[in-house]
């Protein structure tokens, strides 16, 4: 970690109000785009953005230096978007189960990935609550398995197969998506 | 393509991506951080005050403390009755018997049947030695007269056994 940044950590820590504004100058940007990703609407991602960064400076102490603070930040986040929602997403998690049939899309469709970020972000949001979680969390931000379990407290084996459902539903949209007039021009060739 | 390409691929389209925030943001969140701030200076002078306040009242004499209060004093010692002289002394045999020894050795036949009896010692009794100031005030002299009987081995209320040696000492001023 830089030693500027670690500086600048330390005099959080201490309660300087210059400091704070200078870390959340340097992330808010980042963590207002993962708060977005994990909430229904701008309010809530609002809302879930500010009691995250309450909780940062409040739990400061507890950062260890060893570990990667922008990681340390996009967990808070998240977690802070996950207990927003948590009644919510366990109703998901138990109600997607069976709600997802196989829709084995084949992969070598896939061989010509050229989607936008935005066409990703229409094809995601399709994805039921329970399993677009689990497959932001992995694919996305970074997270594994485990770290998912703990977070949506659920068993690290239905993260597993939360995501592989996921996957297989997200490659079912875009294939739809391909053939429709999002994208027009994929198959004409 | 496998599995590890795709998640790849979707992975790059979110690196990087940034949404700023509204600025209002900032000024609830530091609005937010300095209130806590200043909840907590209060919440440590408030606490100061109260010990302050503790440690003034805990100094000042309290009225249940005065012995017209009706609570019986602390007493200072021992709740068990303290054993007269003569006992206390015979509680402490092994330093007695070595301190009446020369005395013993004098009057010739009482001396015999001294060692004919069972020694008194310190693992014959759970009572602890005698109290050092009694020790002190009673001063071994010799005895004004022969033995006047046999130590005898008696039980106390406690259960504890105690040497008796009935003799007659002169106690100097």
């Amino acid at each position: 970690m830089e030693p500027e940044l670690l500086e600048l950590i330390d005099a959080c820590k201490r309660g300087k109000s210059r400091a704070q504004r200078e870390v959340y100058r340097r992330y808010s940007s980042m963590l207002f785009a993962v708060s977005l990703r994990y909430t229904n609407s701008r309010e809530d991602a609002e809302d879930v953005l500010q009691d995250a960064w309450v909780k940062i400076y409040r739990h400061l102490n507890t950062f260890s230096r060893h570990h990667s603070f922008e990681g340390w930040l996009r967990r808070i986040v998240v977690n802070t978007a996950i207990t927003h929602y948590r009644r919510q997403l366990k109703h998901a998690y138990h109600a997607d189960i069976d709600e997802v049939h196989a829709t084995p899309a084949d992969l070598d469709a896939f061989k010509d990935l050229d989607y936008t970020r935005e066409e990703l972000d229409h094809a995601i949001a399709q994805l039921p609550t329970g399993y677009g979680t689990v497959f932001k969390l992995y694919v996305i931000d970074g997270f594994r398995h485990k770290e998912i379990a703990e977070m949506l407290e659920i068993d690290i084996n239905t993260s597993k197969s939360q995501l592989s459902r996921a996957r297989k539903y997200l490659q079912d949209v875009l294939a739809h998506m391909s053939l429709t007039a999002l994208k027009p021009d994929r198959h004409e060739a | 393509m496998k599995l590890d390409a795709f998640d790849q691929y979707i992975h790059d389209q979110y690196q990087g991506y940034e949404v700023t925030p509204p600025a209002a943001l900032e000024q609830a969140v530091m609005g937010r951080l300095n209130r806590a701030k200043w909840a907590r200076r209060l919440g440590s002078g408030a606490a100061l005050v109260a010990l302050v306040a503790a440690g003034y009242w805990g100094l000042a004499p309290s009225p249940t403390s005065s012995p017209t209060s009706g609570e019986a004093p602390v007493r200072p010692f021992l709740d068990e009755p303290v054993p007269p002289a003569h006992a206390a002394g015979a509680v402490s045999a092994p330093a007695t018997a070595a301190e009446f020894a020369p005395v013993l050795e004098a009057q010739g036949g009482a001396q015999a049947e001294v060692d004919a009896a069972p020694a008194p010692s310190v693992t014959s009794t759970s009572r602890p030695v005698a109290p050092e100031p009694i020790k002190n005030r009673v001063e071994p002299v010799p005895l004004s007269g022969a033995m006047a009987g046999e130590p005898t081995l008696q039980q106390n209320a406690a259960g504890s056994e105690l040497w008796i040696i009935s003799a007659e000492v002169e106690v100097k001023d």
